[in-house]
């Protein structure tokens, strides 16, 4: 379960990554390397697409939970779009959508940027 | 056997001994002057040789300690040599100031010159002797193989034919004496073929030693000829020992002997010395390719020790490594700019990227950017191991012609060396992380394994029985059971995220934590809400746990259960199976009141012949060939369909049908499964 790949978009100041294949401990650092840089290039809002991604562990879970905080200090987000059921479910179990935003498509994403957060976020 | 023992006995003569044996000669001398008996002088020969050969030894074993350098012992036989020239005509010089022109005019002059004599006497055995240690330094220098015999007979005969000086008195017995000095002259040819030493010198070292071999030869020679001469320390040897001037003689031809055949001999090596160095420096090169293997811990000294050898075994003036990943290194004679910019120009002359070795005329590039520098040749080699390229080395020389032949298959050859380094540097790299990785996955399996409750709860009407099967990198999973009060057993099933020590660690904590917490709280959801807090502080920001926290109370038939993240508790009742999953999201996910608003609780009652059934996503996660995932479906059915509701009966069938499900693949997270099974009246 190694195969794992990054696709970035640009869509204004918003960037969209479409994850392909699998996301575990092993690819984990490609994902982390691509939010630290969104972050050195101060792309702190961030649409990530799932459409491709077949699997998510726990350590994939976990690089959404590392980075969240500096991207929301930063007036920024990551929302989350696209999910296969299968993805979904692991995502909801956990409790996901009570803090993430997750839509089925990038362009809901997109505009949920421009939506005022109802909730309160730490 | 005799020689060996002979060795031990003078080995241990010291400097008492030999004063004695100096006065004992003394002592003769005195009482019997020239012209005694025979047997007198015999004697005093033999105290002669005796005093000769031990003072031998003695330098031998104080001196022979120190590592022998060829060259360095014939610059000593020189000086010693040269000095014992200028002491003789110091002597000479000497007497004929005290007015003595004759050998016998001193003798007869008193006890005072014979003491005199004596003291000059013995200083000559000590060159004779320290000769002796010098040519055998020599001689038998890096020797493998045993030469002793000829050089042996050649001392044996030496010695005879100086002890049978005597003889000269006796015409008639002269020939002795006179056959055994030709023995031993032969002997001294025969010897004095063994130069072989010369091979281990430079071409530098052996040009000088041209030099000095003439030069010995002819101090020698000029020493030999003192020998003949009527001077009057000569005189005075002769008569004083016979035996020791012989010795002198011999030594003298040793020597011319030797230095004769040692100057024609290394005038033979000249023009083949520069071929020979260059062979000789390839052979090294494989023990400098063991010490770059050796130093597969630091790459810094491995590039330096690399380019140090490139440059030695290619004659480039100068030399630098391109490694991927570190850049320039082991830059040699040339600054870090020059080399940047030279290193990139050699690269895009060599089409981008280097494929094979390649040898270019730099001098016109030079000439422009490094004016002063004066480089006119590269050679680019790649480092190629079966990874792909991960290395260039770069070597500059100044000379006007480009790499010949002999240095190109030199530099490639040793380029495969370091290429062949660096892998097993690498190669040990990697074996050490993954053994380290090894380790701490040991480390955390121990953890985890000393973490799980040795036994189930058992009570008149509760029946509990748990699984637990660990992945092999130690997936994170948690459960335990506590007593609250007295009919209440508290049980949670958690699953840590991550792998390896770090998921090991929050286990060791959560059990800490929730067991105090049980002991405190009576709520379930207050338990997990208080146990979120506390891991506010200690977990990692990429960390969560989910978990199903629930209290039994085994008294009124109760379960209040709360479920944070977790997959749902199963309850099958009369054929069904029911899903109780209460709201909640994972601990660690949110430390705001965002975790509490979204918790619920839930409580139910009891019936005969329930069975309660919770898991890890390690069973429904499970996976086929197909990677199918085994699905919260699957596990419904088999449990409906299982034929004994008991616990036990129940987690056997699970674990067999979950383990053929996935006997395809590796189990890639801990399954973990707790039921309890409530029954009014239970078979014990």
């Amino acid at each position: 379960m190694s195969e794992f790949g990054i696709t970035v978009k640009e869509a204004g100041e918003i960037r969209i990554l479409a994850l392909q294949g699998y996301l575990d401990a092993h690819t984990a650092p490609v994902l982390e390397d691509e939010f630290t840089k969104a972050i050195t290039d101060k792309r702190f809002k961030l649409v990530v697409n799932f459409a491709d991604l077949k699997y998510i562990s726990s350590a994939g879970l976990g690089v959404f939970m590392a980075y969240i905080e500096t991207l929301r200090e930063n007036n920024g987000d990551i929302k989350l779009s696209a999910m296969q059921s299968a993805v979904f479910n692991i995502f909801d179990l956990l409790g996901f959508p009570l803090l993430y935003t997750i839509t089925e498509t990038d362009e809901q994403a997109i505009a949920a940027f421009s939506q005022p957060t109802e909730r309160t976020e730490s | 056997m005799l020689q060996n023992k002979l060795n031990t006995f003078t080995q241990n003569i010291k400097l008492p001994a030999l004063t004695v044996a100096v006065f004992l000669l003394l002592g003769i001398k005195l009482l019997a002057p020239a012209g005694s008996p025979i047997a007198v002088d015999l004697a005093a020969e033999f105290v002669s040789l005796f005093l000769v050969y031990a003072v031998t030894l003695n330098l031998i074993n104080t001196l022979g300690k120190k590592p022998v350098i060829p060259l360095s012992v014939v610059v000593n036989i020189g000086v010693l040599n040269l000095a014992v020239i200028l002491f003789y005509i110091l002597v000479d010089w000497f007497f004929k100031f005290l007015g003595y022109d004759t050998a016998e005019e001193v003798l007869k002059a008193g006890p005072v010159f014979i003491i005199i004599t004596m003291l000059l006497t013995v200083i000559i055995m000590g060159v004779v002797a320290y000769n002796f240690k010098l040519f055998k330094d020599l001689f038998f220098y890096k020797q493998k193989r045993n030469l002793n015999t000829y050089f042996n007979a050649m001392i044996w005969f030496a010695v005879l034919a100086s002890v049978s000086a005597i003889s000269d008195r006796n015409s008639e017995l002269s020939f002795i004496k006179i056959a055994l000095t030709v023995n031993a002259i032969i002997l001294i040819f025969i010897n004095s073929v063994r130069t072989s030493w010369i091979a281990y010198l430079n071409k530098r070292e052996k040009k000088r030693l041209l030099l000095y071999s003439v030069i010995l030869a002819t101090t020698f020679a000029a020493n030999m000829g003192q020998v003949f001469s009527e001077s009057v320390f000569m005189n005075l040897q002769n008569l004083f020992s016979a035996t020791v001037k012989h010795m002198v003689l011999l030594t003298n031809v040793f020597g011319i002997v030797y230095f004769t055949v040692l100057f024609f001999s290394t005038l033979f090596h000249l023009p083949t010395a520069e071929v020979f160095d260059r062979k000789a420096d390839e052979v090294s090169a494989l023990q400098y390719f063991s010490k770059l293997i050796n130093q597969a811990f630091d790459i810094k000294e491995m590039t330096d020790t690399a380019t140090e050898v490139a440059i030695k075994m290619s004659g480039a003036d100068a030399a630098w490594l391109q490694v991927e990943g570190v850049g320039n290194t082991g830059i040699k004679n040339i600054a870090i700019t020059s080399a940047e910019k030279l290193g990139q120009y050699l690269l895009h002359k060599s089409g981008g990227s280097v494929k094979s070795a390649g040898y270019f005329d730099i001098s016109s590039f030079s000439n422009v950017e490094f004016p002063g520098e004066k480089w006119t040749h590269a050679a680019v080699v790649p480092l190629r191991s079966h990874a792909g390229a991960n290395g260039t080395l770069f070597l500059l020389n100044k000379s006007e012609v480009s790499f010949d032949e002999e240095e190109r298959k030199s530099i490639e050859t040793f380029t495969d060396y370091i290429t062949i380094a660096f892998e097993n540097a690498r190669l040990l790299r990697e074996s050490i992380d993954k053994e380290r990785l090894e380790r701490e996955l040991d480390v955390a399996r121990e953890m985890q394994r000393k973490l799980i409750p040795q036994q189930t709860p058992v009570t008149e009407k509760a029946l509990f029985s748990a699984a637990f099967i660990p992945a092999f990198e130690v997936g994170g999973d948690y459960y335990d059971f506590f007593q609250i009060e007295n009919s209440k057993i508290g049980f949670i099933v958690a699953d840590v995220a991550g792998k390896g020590i770090s998921a090991a660690f929050v286990m060791a904590e959560l059990r800490g934590i929730f067991s105090s917490l049980s002991r405190q709280y009576s709520s379930p959801a207050e338990i997990l809400c208080t146990a979120n807090k506390i891991l506010k502080r200690t977990l990692d920001k990429k960390s969560f746990v989910s978990a199903v926290f629930g209290i039994v109370d085994t008294e009124a038939g109760k379960v209040r259960i709360a479920r944070a993240g977790h997959p749902p508790l199963l309850l099958m009742r009369n054929d069904r199976i029911v899903e109780i999953a209460p709201k909640g999201i994972g601990l660690g996910l949110n430390f705001t009141s965002v975790f509490k608003d979204n918790l619920q609780e839930t409580e139910f009652e009891l019936e005969d012949g329930d069975v309660c059934i919770s898991f890890t996503d390690g069973v429904t996660e499970a996976k086929n060939i197909d990677k199918e995932d085994y699905g919260l479906d699957r596990l419904k059915e088999l449990l409906l369909n299982a034929p004994g509701k008991n616990p036990e009966s129940l987690i056997h069938d699970i674990i067999e049908d979950v383990s053929r499900y996935s006997q395809a693949t590796q189990q890639h997270d801990d399954i973990t499964l707790v039921l309890f099974s409530w029954n009014l009246m239970r078979k014990v």
